[in-house]
């Protein structure tokens, strides 16, 4: 298996904030890692700065053995680290088809969409994750739930082996809910490499065996979530500090 | 494997055929008219419509696989004929086919060589002229406002190689719109880093750095430029259908780059160009390569106006010739290529009928001047922003179809 992700000693200043700090992990190839924390934490900054979104001030990200640190977001994606995010987005005027056909365009796309042809690949994709009736339309009339679909389609489009889903659940019912899990376990059992972040616990705990906490830039636990859910400094962080929490 | 080129073939039949059926409609017509004119320019007019149609050829085996453009079923893929068919029999592909006639046959209703050559000559020109900018702009959303450098430029070295080499009017005009390329590429690689409002400026600037250097009296050409630049042709009705067959040409390129899979990406781009990136899409790549194509065509238009002017100064390079396209495509509606063309002509034939009011003497002789192009495009502008935000084309297009639908009873 190996390791796919390895950071190291990652920090991210904005100006005097410091968002990310002196934050180290690894991830196996096929794992399923949940990122938490409160609001601010600075998931999405770690985000941020493994797809190269964001340059570090300090630190180094490999995948995959290559150091990936400060190097252009579509490098990245090329070399396989898809990423969703936290609010949604799509090409406005473009159909939902289209939004995932610019995905099967990029290198590593074109790769595994060249036997069956881009557009075949793309609604192929659009099957799976519950849109392909609605391949037609432009994304502005869609739902909520069906943005944060086409979000994963989109991502999915680049044929990662690592897949970045940030708040992936933001915003949804529970139904909704259910509908991305879902997804995002068939995802998982096709052998892609899962790294999430989320605010709604319930749901990402039950999700996820291991889970990565964070609080103001840096890790404070890391482990199985039953474990990490009773953490002392972890409930410390979102319930603040006190006594008599079990 | 058989069947994977067969499937190939199928989806890549309708671009052949159409562009099959373009060229040769377009050379038998040619050849008729220019066999009665008794003309020269056969030769060249025919290589250059080789030459795009294997252009043509070329970029449907590299970017079409996805033909996003013509509505269709995912699963199967009806034969190209039928598309074409099925293309002209919609109301849109109608209208299309009865605007290219009647702009055919123009010439053989007046040959006076102000009707033809002021107007439909200069407002094909600038058709495109502002395709160009709408392909840079309402594809790839890079708002430029720098497009006259690449039209300008184009003219200059067009003039360059008619006057000064001696070279024919093709190969001029062709080798003017490569070096409007090359131009295109040292301005946008520095420029295409800046986004929005700050793209605009960027490029303005650059335009304006062209203007001051060929402004200059003793370098490039001096500041009157270049005087004296041979027509296109003698004869203004081959000059128009010449002209005719590149607006045809080149606005089906556009129209086709637009609808292929490098248009998807291109509007990608235009949509959120972050996303884009995250899709694993190289977006200064993408731009770059809408900066050069915009800039060829750009520069195609820049050559055939030096040639029907005859002339070229630094001129230009100035602010009014990057605007035009700019409120050309506002009338005409963004993201349309065709667009371009409605608003190309309204424009240049408004100012030539202003020009005529100019004339009457009833105006005080100060505000002649201000009638001249400035105004005009100023008024028309907050007119087309304020009322038609979208453009006239494609609101028009509904309306016509809506009295069409009437006039049949449907």
């Amino acid at each position: 298996m190996g390791v796919i992700l390895e950071v190291k000693n990652l920090t991210k200043k904005f100006g005097g904030l410091t968002a990310v700090n002196d934050f180290s992990f690894e991830i196996e190839r096929g794992e399923f890692v949940g990122l938490i924390g409160p609001n601010g934490a600075g998931k999405t900054t770690v985000f941020n700065l493994i797809s190269g979104f964001e340059k570090p001030s300090a630190g180094t990200i490999r995948f995959d053995g290559i150091n990936i640190t400060g190097i252009s977001p579509y490098r990245i994606v090329n070399l396989g680290i898809a990423r969703t995010f936290q609010l949604v987005r799509s090409f406005k005027f473009l159909t939902i088809l289209d939004n995932v056909s610019v995905s099967c365009l990029s290198p590593r796309g074109k790769e595994v969409s060249k036997d069956v042809g881009i557009e075949e690949y793309a609604s192929s994709i659009l099957t799976s994750v519950g849109l392909v009736d609605k391949a037609r339309i432009p994304p502005v009339v869609l739902p909520h739930g069906d943005l944060r679909k086409l979000q994963i389609g989109k991502a999915v489009g680049t044929n990662p082996q690592l897949l970045l889903l940030d708040e992936p659940f933001s915003g949804l019912s529970y139904e909704e809910q259910l509908g991305i899990t879902d997804l995002i376990k068939k995802l998982h059992d096709d052998g892609v490499t899962i790294f999430i972040t989320g605010h709604v616990l319930r749901e990402l705990m039950t999700l996820v065996p291991r889970v990565l906490a964070m609080h103001q830039g840096k890790l404070i636990a890391d482990g199985p979530p039953r474990e990490v859910a009773n953490h002392k400094i972890v409930l410390e962080a979102y319930l603040g500090r006190g006594e008599g929490f079990a | 494997m058989q069947k994977r080129f067969l499937n190939w073939i199928k989806e890549k039949s309708l671009y052949i055929t159409y562009f099959t059926l373009l060229y040769f409609i377009l050379l038998t017509y040619l050849f008729i008219l220019l066999y009665f004119l008794n003309h020269t320019l056969f030769f060249s007019t025919f290589l250059y419509l080789t030459l795009f149609y294997f252009i043509f050829l070329y970029l449907t085996f590299k970017f079409t696989e996805l033909s996003t453009g013509i509505k269709r079923n995912i699963k199967e893929i009806p034969s190209a004929m039928s598309r074409l068919k099925a293309w002209l029999g919609t109301f849109k592909g109608g209208l299309t086919l009865f605007c290219m006639l009647i702009i055919a046959i123009i010439p053989l209703l007046t040959q006076n060589d102000y009707y033809l050559g002021s107007m439909f000559i200069v407002a094909m020109i600038y058709t495109i002229y502002a395709a160009s900018w709408d392909f840079l702009a309402g594809y790839t959303g890079q708002v430029s406002f720098g497009q006259a450098a690449f039209f300008g430029f184009a003219g200059y070295v067009t003039a360059d190689r008619l006057l000064l080499q001696n070279w024919g009017w093709f190969p001029s005009l062709f080798f003017g719109a490569l070096m409007a390329v090359l131009i295109s590429l040292i301005i946008g690689i520095p420029a295409l880093r800046l986004k929005g409002p700050y793209l605009a400026l960027g490029t303005m600037s650059f335009g304006m750095i062209l203007y001051l250097l060929f402004a200059m009296p003793t370098i490039l050409y001096g500041s009157e430029g270049l005087y004296n630049v041979p027509r296109l042709s003698n004869n203004v009705v081959v000059e128009y259908y010449v002209v005719f067959i590149f607006v045809i040409v080149s606005l089906t390129i556009m129209k086709a780059i637009g609808n292929s899979k490098l248009g998807t990406v291109f509007k990608s781009i235009r949509d959120d160009e972050t996303g884009a990136e995250a899709s694993g899409i190289n977006t200064t790549k993408y731009k770059i390569l809408a900066f050069m194509i915009s800039a060829f065509f750009a520069g195609i238009a820049g050559g055939f106006f030096t040639m029907r002017n005859t002339a070229v100064s630094a001129q230009i390079f100035g602010a009014t010739y990057s605007f035009y396209p700019l409120v050309m495509v506002a009338i005409g509606g963004i993201a349309t290529i065709s667009g371009a063309g409605v608003g190309a002509f309204f424009f240049i034939f408004l100012i030539e009928i202003l020009r005529g009011v100019a004339d009457l003497k009833w105006l005080p002789e100060a505000t002649v001047g201000f009638l001249d192009d400035a105004l005009i495009f100023s008024v028309l502008l907050i007119l087309v922003i304020r009322f038609a935000g979208a453009g006239v084309l494609k609101p028009a297009i509904e309306k016509l179809k809506n009295l069409w639908d009437l006039l049949l009873g449907r």
